[in-house]
This record gives structure tokens, C-alpha cells and sequence, in this order.
């Protein structure tokens, strides 16, 4: 019995340290916005694949992720989101959240983030447990 | 009977000929088309603009006709937009400044809300400037919103998310392309949302019709 449960254990630990999340960053908005999204660089060196689920954080009601839908419509580039229930990460892959891509939605913001400054997000994986980066607040562009 | 062959043959040959100025014709304006392509980055249009009859986010009435003169740059969409619009418009205040002071007082941006329900004029007064002060947003009643896009070809839909505050519970699909007006009122070219990612490259067709409109 004893020897299984450390072996769990020992199993998410590994989970744990084998994501790497780089490069995270949060979009600045306008006063008065009341959502804003999340990027970054996940890489999932397990050889299991490996779920995001959302996160919290003192800054954000609700963080979802999303993923961005892109369509042809009467000849015009229709783009929008919906929600996920995760973004899976392949074994050995590296997945890009990115503007204009996939996403982690911040809802119900406590207050609009500004450029320049720090949220700080507790990221929920499955297997992997949780994760807290810190990301910056930036206008990203050219 | 011989009279009738003779007015068939008559017809045959003239659909021919219609036929022929028809290939020309498709032929010609196909070549002319793939020149103005190679001119510019941007999609050709190539029509008159069709009208924009709204309200400023300064709360005071708007119609296209108005900046006959400017080069518009003008996209939708909407202020809880959280991924594509702020990055758009972000990517727009990035052409917008790389110009020259005299190319800006001849360019305006325009942003045109499709959530008209939550984007009234005074939340795109705290919206717009936020990119750029001298960028312009427009909004209108439902159904000047749903003549403008029409238009224009623009599409919307509201896409409902689970959320906690009612008010956020739903979020937009829309069209994500950047159109340019030239200053002579012809709706010229389109951009997708991937070349908006360049502002380089639009900024350069922006430079390009401003030299071609004196």
C-alpha cells in the first residue's frame, strides 16, 4: 500500500516540474474593459499529454481558456472564440497561446490591468497539478 | 427554309462575337485585377465605399462622406473583445505611428462596434483613445449598426460563454478583416487579420495611396 502511494506521488511530482510555461504575458485593455487574455509558451516534456484546465488568480473572477475559431463567411474572414474545457498539450510538444489563437480568458476583472505592471496566475494542469507564474502586462505589437 | 438557315447562321455568328468581347472583356479586367494585386498587399475591392451613417464615440453624428479627402482604415468589432480587437487596433496605432505627421492629418482610423447593446458611445470614448487619441469609434442602434455592416459584407454573431457576470456572458464572432478607403471614397482593399499583424506592410499601401491621391 505504502510503496504505491509514494510511487503516485512520485509520478505527479514528475508532472509537475516536466511543464514549462515561458514567455506569458497578458494583454493590456482600456479602462473600462472587463476582459482581457493570457498567452504564452507551454512545454510539456512528459511523455503523457497534459491538459490546461484554467487557472485562478486574485485579479480575474474566472480564467477559461478559449480557443479562437476562424471561418469564411460571404467571402470574409469571420474570427470569434469559444470555450474549452482544456488545451492539451501533446507529449514532448510546445503549444503557443498567442493573439489571434488560442487563449486563457481573465472575466470579471477585479480591476483593469495596466501595462507595465504584474498579475500573478496559478495555472491548473491535469496531471501536473498547479503551476503560479507571474506575468507582465504589455501592448505587444510590430 | 433556306431564309431561316441564313437568320440562324446570322444569330450563331453573333453569339459568337458575344462570346468573344465576353472572354475579352473577363480576360482584360482578370489582368488588370492581378496588376493592382502585385501594387499593393492588401485584397482589391475596388468599389465605391457603401455608407456609414452612425454616432462618434464623442456622441456626435457621423457620415463616411465626411472624410472624402482622408484615407480611412477602418475595422469591427467590439470593447470585450479580449484577443482580436485590442490586437487589431494595436497593430493599426502601429501603422498609425510609423507615418509622417503631414500622412497622419490625411488618415483616420475608425473603429465600428458590432455589440452595440453594451458599446455605447461613452464606453468607446474610454475604449479608443486608449490606442490611439485620434482614432474614431462608431456606434449606432441595433439596426444602423445592422445597416453599416451589410455594407460592408461584415458578419457578427453573438456566441454565449459560461461566466459568472451576466453582463460578460457573451462574447462575438466577427469579421476580423481591416478595410482601406482611399481618399477619393473608393473602398480599395481589404486586409485579413494575419496582415494586420504586419503593420510594416500596410503602412507601406497606406504611404503608396496617399502619393497616388495628392
Amino acid at each position: 500500500m505504502m510503496p504505491r502511494f509514494l510511487l503516485l506521488t512520485l509520478l505527479a511530482a514528475v508532472s509537475a516540474s516536466a511543464i514549462e510555461v515561458k514567455d506569458a504575458w497578458v494583454q493590456a485593455v482600456p479602462p473600462g474593459s472587463s476582459a482581457t487574455a493570457a498567452f504564452m509558451t507551454i512545454v510539456n516534456d512528459s511523455d503523457e499529454t497534459i491538459a490546461l484546465t484554467g487557472g485562478t488568480s486574485a485579479a480575474a473572477g474566472t480564467i477559461a481558456p478559449m480557443i479562437t475559431t476562424r471561418e469564411t463567411v460571404d467571402g470574409q474572414e469571420v474570427m470569434g472564440m469559444a470555450a474549452a474545457e482544456s488545451l492539451e498539450i501533446a507529449p514532448g510538444a510546445t503549444r503557443q497561446l498567442q493573439p489571434g489563437g488560442d487563449h486563457l480568458m481573465l472575466l470579471d476583472m477585479s480591476e483593469v490591468p495596466k501595462a507595465g505592471t504584474t498579475i500573478e496566475i496559478t495555472l491548473t494542469f491535469k496531471p501536473g497539478g498547479a503551476k503560479t507564474v507571474t506575468l507582465p502586462v504589455a501592448m505587444r505589437h510590430e | 427554309m433556306s431564309e431561316r438557315r441564313a437568320r440562324f447562321s446570322w444569330l450563331l455568328a453573333v453569339a459568337f462575337a458575344l462570346l468573344l468581347a465576353g472572354t475579352y472583356l473577363v480576360l482584360s479586367s482578370g489582368g488588370a485585377k492581378s496588376g493592382a494585386a502585385e501594387k499593393y498587399q492588401g485584397q482589391i475591392i475596388g468599389r465605391p465605399a457603401p455608407p456609414l451613417r452612425l454616432t462618434d464615440h464623442r456622441g456626435r453624428p457621423f457620415i463616411l462622406e465626411s472624410l472624402r479627402g482622408k484615407l480611412v482604415l477602418l475595422s469591427f468589432g467590439f470593447t470585450h473583445c479580449p484577443n482580436i480587437c485590442p490586437t487589431t487596433l494595436g497593430n493599426l496605432a502601429a501603422v498609425y505611428r510609423g507615418l509622417t505627421d503631414e500622412e497622419k492629418k490625411r488618415v483616420q482610423v475608425i473603429f465600428v462596434t458590432i455589440d452595440p447593446e453594451r458599446d455605447t458611445a461613452a464606453k468607446l470614448a474610454e475604449y479608443i483613445p486608449f490606442f490611439q487619441p485620434d482614432f474614431l469609434g462608431l456606434t449606432g442602434s441595433p439596426a444602423e449598426i445592422a445597416a453599416a455592416t451589410k455594407g460592408f459584407g461584415v458578419f457578427y454573431q453573438k456566441e454565449f460563454l459560461p461566466g459568472s457576470d451576466a453582463r460578460n456572458s457573451y462574447t462575438m464572432n466577427h469579421s476580423s478583416n481591416t478595410f482601406l478607403i482611399a481618399p477619393d471614397g473608393q473602398w480599395l482593399l481589404l486586409y485579413n487579420y494575419d496582415q494586420t499583424g504586419k503593420p510594416a506592410v500596410i503602412r507601406e499601401d497606406v504611404q503608396r495611396v496617399l502619393a497616388e491621391h495628392p
